[in-house]
């Protein structure tokens, strides 16, 4: 057990690294922040003494070597845009972002689960074709469509929901929450929605066909044959042995969800993570886009440790041969 | 700051907060983006200058009109070429209860001559501020300078001890990596005051009862929520979450006019677009021509300005709301030559073949065509249109179309061939500095936007001679002159001045300028 953790943990600083290489490299092609800083009306020479001060005059490999060193002392210097620490603009973001992908998460498994299980058990009837149907239009829809049509329904037409922003928030220690306000929840709503209802319906489609498949097992038979009781079936013995790829992809897509909430945020003007990092590649902020990034390779190597150490927990085969 | 002024500032900010829940005057607006930083100094972004102009102030300000009015100063005279004597203000307070004088004004003079402060550009032909008595200052500049008060504006004035106590004497430095007190906190003398900072989320001010001005405006609250989002900002206006939106999609015009509560206000901003192009090369970049640079033939350029239809432009792509521009300088402008304002040549496609052909083109050639693409109004869709008339005189363009951290580098660093560049004119809001930045031979500290290196030394020439007239009609006739040999030379080719375009809830007198700012103390909500 030891020993697959630290094998984990060292891929995962492989990983790192080649991430942190990787994006300090594609910095070439962000273009440049100065003219965004010293204004239009900056001389030549302004502009000369900006980029020398930022350090943008040097090598990309020794630029990259002062990032590295930086950043292992967990020190990732001053946004452009804020002019604040890269360390508290992202703290400060991180509970937003957080909050949301967790709320949207609860949401598309909550949901998604119990609706492809009953899709898998009753594949005939007609509210799983009804499903089906639905699941193909949260598939196939994009998120910014969906955001628009939601505002246009619950903002401008109804009028009962904010477009935009957090709601009133509070601070509990450093976590700002917006879960513990009525206009928090209000402002939760419509963002958690966009961003679940493409990972419901991917849970949904993968639960079913999971389940049917399982159902078709020898296993099953024999629990038939044995004449257990039909609930316990579905649900003890069918329901678990499809939970180990629902796992896996549970924590991928949980990781991407808030790597990537990039659109809902923008949609929604959801102050988090996402919205900090697409003004952060318009504006050239360098510093906020290089620590995001390795935040976010650094999420997802914990994430697929989580999901590696609850296989063990749902498959016992795993436990058995170690 | 004793403890007791902070207990009293403590109540005060209470009481506004008080006020505000009980229904008064809270005006909520919105923008694309957010202010930067709440340094008056720290960065050059006309959005956050424009922000922080409701904070602090200067010794003059701006009117709607952009006409110069006292602020901090109640009079000043000139007590020689160079020197200019400020009487101050008297019995003004910072925010904070403390009193502004003339150490405050040369404090934050200082403060902008400090390693991390970006403003200092737009003070550049100061040489020196200095204390006569607690409210006198005497204003020294590098040569005589008709246009101070314009540049004047852009001295934000700070308290002396409050930025030392909060140690942030010296402008947040982003080049040592330094942030201070005075990037999140503020504490001005002016009509509103800083109430909390998110950023990218809202910003609360609250109006400043100490004000030394008569107030015009009758807002006891703003919020302001920058919304990225074109849609989103749009339905937001609709919905009613915010009351005014200062950056409107033109395409949401008639959406928004068709609501009943809700009233668009347009108005041509100080910006004009002009399209630019290389004529120092030797042979051309990003073109068929080779060994030869067409653009360097007075002939070529003409041609290229009879083959765009400005009047199409507008039509077709601004949907009605451009102003066709005669030259490079918006007719808001301080100085700006109303006379020249008109067309130099006709739009004539068969004359512009015709120049081609006499220049040795027969048929045409192809060139680069750099664009940015989040920077002006429809910028894009400019340059694709451009582009096909531009290919019925036979001139092929390749579209480079490139978001503006991209495409600023092109300009920076001459990478250009055919481009598409706008400027405002703006802080000083005065003809001087866009003839310098656009149209003056490039150099360390002139022509930094004139991309395609158009030289001529006899403008050149005139420009000193602009900058320190005194007389207005002699530097009127200065400024005509050069103007008049820029266009007979087509530096660049106008094309027009984009729309300033705001919503706001009927009912709310929002005071539009030119320069696109909000300004907070001269808008008035009138009933709910």
């Amino acid at each position: 057990m030891l020993r697959f953790l630290l094998g984990r943990l060292a891929n995962g600083a492989i990983v790192m690294v080649l991430v942190s290489m990787l994006s300090f490299s594609l910095f070439n092609f962000i273009g440049d922040p100065v003219s965004n800083l010293v204004g239009e009306n900056a001389t030549v020479n302004e502009r000369e003494a900006m980029r020398r001060s930022l350090g943008l005059d040097q090598p990309l490999p020794l630029q990259y070597l002062k990032f590295v060193g930086r950043a292992v002392q967990g020190e990732f210097g001053v946004s452009y845009r804020n002019i604040e620490p890269v360390s508290r603009v992202i703290a400060s973001r991180l509970p937003a972002t957080l909050e949301l992908s967790l709320v949207a998460a609860v949401l598309a498994l909550g949901v998604g689960i119990p609706m492809g299980v009953y899709a898998g058990l009753k594949p005939r009837s007609l509210l799983t074709r009804g499903l089906q149907v639905i699941s193909l239009v949260g598939i196939s829809v994009p998120s910014f469509v969906t955001g628009i049509i939601l505002i246009l329904i619950f903002s401008i037409s109804l009028n009962w929901l904010p477009s935009f922003g957090r709601g009133d928030t509070v601070l509990l220690g450093v976590w700002n929450t917006g879960l513990l306000t009525v206009t928090g929840w209000k402002s939760l709503v419509m963002p958690a929605i966009t961003l679940a209802l493409f990972q419901l319906t991917l849970f949904m489609r993968l639960t079913r066909t999971q389940m049917m498949e399982v159902l078709r097992s020898e296993y099953i038979k024999f629990a038939r044959a044995r004449g257990l009781r039909e609930r316990s079936i579905n649900y003890r013995h069918a329901l678990r042995n499809t939970l180990i790829p629902i796992i896996t992809v549970a924590g991928l897509q949980l990781g991407s969800m808030i790597a990537f909430s990039i659109i809902t945020e923008t949609v929604f003007q959801w102050p988090g993570l996402g919205l900090l990092i697409i003004q952060a590649i318009s504006f050239g902020d360098v510093p906020v886009i290089a620590a995001y990034l390795l935040l976010i390779a650094l999420l997802f190597v914990l994430i697929n440790m989580v999901v590696d150490l609850l296989y063990f927990a749902v498959d016992p085969r795993l436990r058995a041969q170690r | 700051m004793k403890l007791s002024t902070l207990r009293r500032t403590a109540i005060g900010f209470a009481t506004c907060a008080a006020m505000a829940t009980a229904g008064a005057a809270t005006f909520t607006w919105s923008s694309n983006l957010d202010a930067l930083s709440m340094d008056p100094h720290s960065t050059n972004n006309s959005f956050t200058n424009a922000f922080v102009s409701n904070i602090y102030e200067s010794l003059v300000r701006f009117n709607d009109k952009l006409q110069i009015e006292p602020a901090l100063a109640t009079s000043w005279k000139l007590v020689s070429p160079t020197v200019w004597r400020y009487t101050l203000r008297q019995g003004v307070k910072f925010h904070n209860g403390e009193s502004f004088d003339a150490d405050d004004v040369v404090f934050s003079w200082q403060r902008v001559n400090t390693p991390g402060s970006l403003v200092k550009g737009n003070l550049s032909d100061l040489k020196d501020v200095r204390k006569v008595d607690a409210y006198t200052v005497d204003v020294e500049t590098n040569a005589p300078l008709p246009t101070l008060n314009n540049e004047m504006v852009q001295l934000l004035i700070m308290d002396k001890g409050w930025s030392e106590q909060n140690r942030a004497a010296e402008a947040s430095d982003l080049g040592r990596q330094k942030e201070n007190f005075a990037n999140r906190n503020a504490n001005g003398t002016g009509p509103f005051k800083l109430i909390s900072r998110e950023v990218d989320t809202r910003r609360v001010l609250a109006a400043n009862s100490g004000w030394w001005d008569k107030p015009k405006h009758n807002l006891t609250q703003v919020m302001f929520t920058p919304i990225k989002s074109d849609a989103t900002r749009t339905s937001s206006l609709i919905s009613g979450g915010i009351d005014a939106s200062i950056s409107v999609p033109l395409q949401d015009v008639p959406r928004l006019k068709s609501v009943a509560t809700l009233e668009v206000v347009q108005g041509p901003e100080l910006r004009t677009i002009f399209m630019g192009m290389d004529q120092s090369r030797d042979e051309l970049l990003y073109s068929d021509v080779k060994g030869k640079n067409p653009f360097k033939d007075l002939r070529v350029r003409q041609a290229v300005y009879q083959a765009i239809d400005v009047e199409a432009l507008k039509r077709s792509v601004m949907r009605g709301a451009s102003w066709p521009a005669g030259n490079l300088l918006s007719p808001y402008l301080n100085g700006s030559p109303v006379a020249l304002n008109k067309r130099l040549l006709p739009f004539n496609p068969e004359a512009s073949k015709t120049l081609l052909k006499e220049a040795g083109y027969p048929n045409g050639f192809t060139v680069g065509m750099q664009c940015p693409n989040d920077r002006y109004v429809y910028d894009e869709a400019l340059c694709l249109a451009m582009s096909s008339m531009l290919a019925k005189v036979g001139i092929k363009t390749n579209l480079m179309i490139e978001p503006t951290v991209k495409w600023s580098v092109r300009l920076n660093s001459n990478d250009v061939s055919l481009y598409m560049v706008g400027h405002a004119g703006l802080p000083m809001a005065d003809v001087y500095g866009l003839l310098k930045d656009v149209v003056a031979t490039r150099t360390g500290k002139e022509g930094s936007l004139n991309a395609g290196k158009y030289s001529n030394p006899k403008f050149d020439a005139y420009l000193p001679q602009i900058a320190s007239e005194i007389e207005p009609a002699r530097r009127a006739k200065l400024i005509e002159e050069a103007v008049t040999i820029e266009r007979a030379d087509v530096s660049h080719i106008p094309l027009h001045q984009q729309p300033v375009t705001w919503a706001t809830r009927k009912g709310i007198a929002l005071s539009q300028a030119p320069d696109n700012q909000m300004r907070l103390w001269l808008v008035r909500v009138n009933d709910k």
